[in-house]
């Protein structure tokens, strides 16, 4: 396993939101966390991260224990994270936005090749100003920036949200294209349930701060009725 | 003529100086959201680095390279043992800054008494400039001044520590999620504006007389050009031009006493029309 969540409680302040996630993701795999709004997805995505303490339980990647690090020391480790909302730094170029994704890297100041394989159109901009760019070209500077670190693994959060479904599309062609190419382990979580069957190889739901199934995308393309169950579509 | 031109190196003589010691302010404040208050006292601190060199039969120019270096290790300190716990707690941060102001002023006044010191000054001489005669040191000021805006600019927009820091700036949590260790970004900061301080106050030593009070005397025009200006590097500026023109313009033609009313009073009426200071917010970065 790349990542191992066991038991992992986390939350805001006092309040918790994951109660108990036990959670696997196999390496060099895509894997998909589904679920309703407000059920812990986000949440569960910034406890990896180090961005929320965990209360209780543990969280292994590759090999060792990362709860109680720092975000900058989980990033180094080899988690890349691509945020909801992008969080691109607006006024910054392209290419200053890039460089930032390398700084605590052994590659620091230098951006490697695939990114530009896999987004050419970062190499075309890269001297704009990130602001100025569409909601899509952002997306993908967003996920270039995560692999201009040279990660094992990607954690990506709403990669689809607020951009037009053709673009949609060509970002999942592309994150297959990467995960495959670069044997790159990604944690999906996506409300478009078309992005998901196409991306992952298998699907974590949670519910109230609990994975509650676990499911080969097979098996829910074979019966839709699996995911409306927990959906509620 | 001539008094026009003295007017007009005076102006730009007492801006600069206030750029000089704002400078380390505005990155502190930029990066940490933190008002530093003991940065006059930081101020002070360089220029008793220098009254300590030339007691020990140091010469001005060693003094001069080892305030900065000297103060900016007690940043260093400073932000180790009581900074970094109150980030993110903004009017704590006013408090803790204070009583190390006050502490500071204390232990100076313990260690050297409440009397002033006077520097030896090199450069003692008059440089001919388009007609009229001006004093050498004044000048070395000014180089002094531009050089650190000059090096201030290539440290934040030309290397990987200036482009971690404005990351950090725009997007804390982002910039840790990508790696930048915001923790040792935060103590090179507050060391790097502690040592310009103490740079300021070495270099401005020879000009004033040395004593526990003269941290303030630089402290509140470095204050009123931030708040005027705007914050970020070009308000800052713009507010220094602003605040030390009008300040040693009234103060030659006129009085030192009447110059503080003219800039308290530009000051009132500029906050009053651009509530967040002349280039509020455009001049941010």
């Amino acid at each position: 396993m790349m990542l191992s969540l066991d038991e992992v409680e986390s939350g805001y302040g006092s309040s918790l939101v994951l109660k108990g996630v036990t959670l696997n993701v196999a390496a060099g795999q895509v894997t998909a966390l589904l679920g309703r709004n407000g059920m812990g997805k986000s949440t569960l995505m910034k406890t990896i991260m180090g961005l929320l303490p965990v209360k209780r339980g543990v969280i292994g990647f590759d090999g060792a224990p990362i709860n109680g690090l720092r975000p900058d020391q989980i990033s180094n480790r080899g988690i890349a994270f691509v945020p909801q909302g992008r969080e691109i730094f607006m006024e910054f170029t392209v290419e200053e936005n890039l460089l930032l994704g390398t700084l605590g890297k052994p590659n620091a100041g230098w951006i490697p090749d695939l990114v530009f394989t896999h987004f050419p159109i970062l190499h075309e901009r890269r001297k704009q100003i990130a602001g100025t760019m569409s909601g899509g070209q952002q997306q993908q500077l967003a996920i270039g920036r995560a692999l201009a670190g040279q990660p094992k693994m990607l954690l990506l959060d709403e990669p689809s949200e607020g951009i037009q479904p053709s673009i949609v599309e060509q970002i999942a062609q592309t994150l297959r294209a990467i995960a495959e190419k670069e044997k790159l382990t990604i944690l999906l979580v996506e409300q478009n349930v078309e992005m998901v069957l196409d991306m992952a190889s298998t699907c974590a739901f949670i519910e109230n701060g609990r994975i509650v199934a676990t499911h080969g995308s097979e098996a829910l393309r074979a019966d839709e009725r699996l995911i409306h169950r927990y959906l509620g579509l | 003529m001539d008094l026009i031109l003295t007017l007009g190196l005076d102006a730009l003589n007492f801006a600069l100086a206030i750029v000089l010691v704002a400078m380390g302010l505005v990155i502190i404040f930029g990066l940490m959201n933190v008002i530093n208050m003991a940065h006059g006292e930081l101020f002070l601190l360089g220029a008793y680095t220098l009254v300590v060199v030339q007691q020990a039969g140091g010469g001005f120019w060693l003094g001069l390279i080892l305030a900065p270096i000297v103060v900016g290790l007690v940043g260093l300190v400073l932000e180790e043992l009581i900074i970094r716990h109150v980030y993110r707690r903004f009017l704590d941060t006013i408090l803790a800054t204070w009583g190390i102001s006050i502490a500071i002023k204390q232990a100076v006044i313990l260690g050297f008494g409440p009397a002033s010191y006077t520097v030896d000054a090199p450069l003692q001489f008059g440089v001919d400039f388009l007609g009229t005669t001006y004093p050498a040191y004044r000048l070395f000021i000014m180089g002094v001044a531009v050089l650190v805006i000059l090096l201030t600019l290539f440290v934040f927009f030309r290397t990987r520590f200036g482009l971690a820091a404005r990351g950090v700036i725009a997007n804390r949590s982002m910039a840790a999620c990508l790696g930048i260790n915001t923790r040792r970004l935060d103590r090179a900061t507050f060391a790097f504006g502690a040592a310009l301080a103490g740079l300021a106050g070495a270099v401005m030593a020879p000009q004033m007389s040395v004593d526990p009070q003269m941290g303030l005397g630089f402290l509140i025009p470095a204050f009123l050009a931030i708040l005027t200006g705007g914050g970020g590097l070009t308000g800052t500026l713009l507010g220094a031009s602003l605040v030390g023109g009008i300040d040693s313009t009234f103060a030659k033609l006129w009085s030192p006493v009447l110059a503080q009313v003219v800039v308290f009073a530009m000051a009132i009426v500029v906050i009053r029309l651009f509530p967040n200071g002349l280039l509020g917010g455009r001049g941010r970065r």
